[in-house]
């Protein structure tokens, strides 16, 4: 395997595994949540 | 309600760091429902980018005026030729200032008004940028609590009931799903009234830290220390201090709740048509509504910002826990 | 020789370190933090879990910004130093976009990515993609524009053309300006991550930031800037090695 296509490769399993992390840390992908659910906006002021 | 009710709707809490994010969000249509400042609610739907109306309130009072300790000022006739920190152009802190100047007879450019984001405003007076600043909670309480600064007025002192955000909706969600907004509303009325008359039962999800066990840990049950006690109002700053709702410290939050109890009020929260026609009064004279002019032949009026249809129905009973674990 | 870089490395952070101890002597968790309660902070929110989840937030949006960048960056970078019509066509719009801070975009970002899904992780790598883009066309441009003459004749001489062209000729005399081009736009858009993540999002390293102070929890915010700086140093480091990795292949190491 040429040191390029290595370099892609391993570029790309980062780049999904990444991906996969961010949806499983921060947009609660793997949740399978059956609720229903409404965000509600605000600051930390009252 | 939340995640520790059995049943109904899950409301998240998206916590934003400033307006203009959250207002592009909803005009963006990534967002459905937020408290946001009440003139800057009849401002959006005036312009009417994305229809959205303001369904209740979240709470009244909970602002404060704070100057600095050591300062002389008594009352706000000592703020002639001074500068004052406001939250927002288009907030009801702002219009409170022009009633208080209308009152002791100042002229327009007797203070000087400045926009200044609400966590830096007290740094900003102990800094010396401004002379006095007004702003809603907890960042009135933060300078009295440090020592540096003192309120000069409540709300509840100069225009009671005030009101700073209000709960705004899209019109989408009100047409496509009145249910959601009904269960939105009933809840918060329903949170409102536990807080200002509910006894000393826990609300589900929580435990008092000395009933505190491995089993509750694991549950993800939240604690409430022991010194807090377990007022509605204490259990409320403990839960309201969690990183997914305010994400502040809870001695700062029992502060603002507690320091006097009406600093801030979770009664009275339905729409009152004077009220807001007096918002709009000084809204519409302060240029609020200036890219889209209020006249005879294009009106706007209570209907075409509120919709208390959904302030009616029965308040839901809160998730409470039996009287002894 | 190593250990000497290092060592010298190390007195510059041991004074800097010390100066921000003497500064901050005695300061509570609302002021200016000390390097004590920093690392204090940073312990709390890695123990908490807050600091991998936003460290994961903002290293997805620069991976994906970036390498949108450099996807479609290189290949139009190198034909508009190719085609000189091309080239005096789009070289000056694309010099005129490029003084534009990516910050401006943002409104435009929200507005644009508007209710898709995931639209806040959209606009802010459609802002790292901006940073990133222009610093790679513009260094893919002028690699392709000064292609040695020689290898251009000699290559038609031998009859390389076509694919083959490219793939003799043309990447690997571009290589090393490529490359140093994307080590300079990572770097940019590891710096514009943190103030797109300022507004609209609720995750990341500079959410982090504008959040604590929110909550008027200035250790989590230096916690935060250490933590910038830590993976910023990093992403450099990576790039560096990659770069002399490709370049030593290939007999042109710089070193």
């Amino acid at each position: 395997m040429s040191q390029a296509l290595r370099i892609l490769l391993s570029f790309l399993a980062f780049l999904s595994s990444v991906t996969l992390l961010h949806g499983w840390m921060n947009l609660d992908w793997f949740r399978g949540d059956g609720r229903k659910q409404l965000t509600v906006a605000h600051l930390p002021v009252t | 309600m939340t995640e520790n009710s059995d049943a109904g709707t899950v409301f998240r809490s998206k916590r934003y760091t400033s307006w203009p994010s959250m207002t592009e969000d909803i005009d963006a249509g990534n967002l459905h429902a937020a408290f946001i400042l009440a003139p800057l609610a009849m401002q959006m739907a005036r312009q009417g980018k994305t229809p959205v109306k303001i369904v209740h309130l979240g709470h009244r009072d909970g602002t404060a005026m704070i100057v600095p300790t050591d300062s002389p000022y008594q009352t706000f006739a000592d703020l002639r030729g001074k500068r004052i920190a406001i939250p927002h152009r288009y907030s009801n802190q702002r219009i409170l200032i022009e009633k208080l100047k209308a009152e002791f007879g100042f002229k327009d450019d007797d203070v000087r008004l400045i926009d200044y984001p609400p966590p830096e405003m007290p740094a900003g007076l102990l800094a010396g940028n401004f002379d006095a600043y007004i702003v809603g909670e907890p960042f009135a309480a933060k300078a009295e609590m440090e020592g540096f600064g003192r309120v000069l007025y409540l709300t509840k002192d100069i225009w009671p009931n005030f009101i700073s955000c209000v709960l705004i909706v899209t019109q989408d969600l009100i047409d496509n799903d009145p249910e959601v907004v009904q269960e939105l509303v009933t809840g918060i009325t329903a949170s409102g009234k536990w807080l200002d008359e509910g006894d000393e039962r826990l609300l589900a999800g929580l435990v008092m830290q000395d009933a505190a066990s491995e089993t509750t840990r694991e549950q993800g049950l939240v604690e409430v220390p022991n010194e807090f006690g377990r007022t509605p109002r204490m259990q409320a700053a403990i839960i309201a201090a969690q990183r997914r709702y305010y994400n502040q410290n809870p001695e700062l939050l029992k502060f603002v709740l507690t320091k006097p109890v009406d600093r801030v009020k979770y009664t009275e929260l339905d729409l009152a048509r004077e009220e807001f026609a007096e918002i709009q009064h000084w809204a519409d004279k302060l240029g609020f509504f200036d890219l889209r002019p209020v006249t005879p032949e294009d009106p706007f009026g209570f209907e075409d910002y509120c919709d208390p249809r959904f302030e009616r129905a029965r308040i839901p009973d809160m998730p409470l826990q039996e009287v002894e674990q | 020789m190593k250990l000497r870089t290092l060592l010298f490395g190390a007195i510059g952070f041991a004074l800097f370190l010390g100066f921000w101890h003497w500064q901050t002597y005695g300061n509570a968790i609302g002021d200016l933090p000390g390097p004590w309660l920093t690392a204090r902070g940073l312990g709390e929110i890695a123990v908490q879990g807050i600091l991998w989840e936003n460290i994961v937030a903002s290293v997805f949006r620069v991976a994906w910004g970036f390498s949108l960048a450099a996807g479609i960056g290189i290949p139009l970078g190198l034909a508009l130093g190719w085609y000189p019509s091309l080239r005096a066509v789009f070289n000056p719009l694309v010099q005129a976009l490029r003084p534009i801070s990516p910050i401006a975009w943002l409104p435009f970002a929200v507005i644009l990515f508007g209710g898709y899904p995931m639209s806040s992780d959209l606009s802010a790598i459609f802002l790292l993609f901006m940073s990133a883009f222009f610093p790679i066309v513009t260094a893919s441009t002028s690699a392709a524009a000064s292609l040695d003459p020689r290898y251009i004749r000699s290559a038609s001489n031998f009859g390389v053309g076509g694919i083959a062209f490219f793939r003799r000729v043309m990447l690997p005399a571009t290589l090393p300006q490529i490359l140093t081009g994307l080590r300079l736009a990572l770097g940019i858009a590891w710096v514009v991550v943190v103030a797109a993540e300022m507004l609209g999002v609720e995750s990341g390293l500079g959410y982090q930031v504008m959040d604590s102070r929110n909550a008027l929890r200035m250790d989590y915010v230096a916690a935060a800037m250490v933590v910038i700086a830590l993976i910023g140093l990093l992403l450099d480091m990576g790039m560096a090695r990659i770069e002399a990795a490709a370049l030593a292949r290939r007999g042109m190491s710089r070193r």
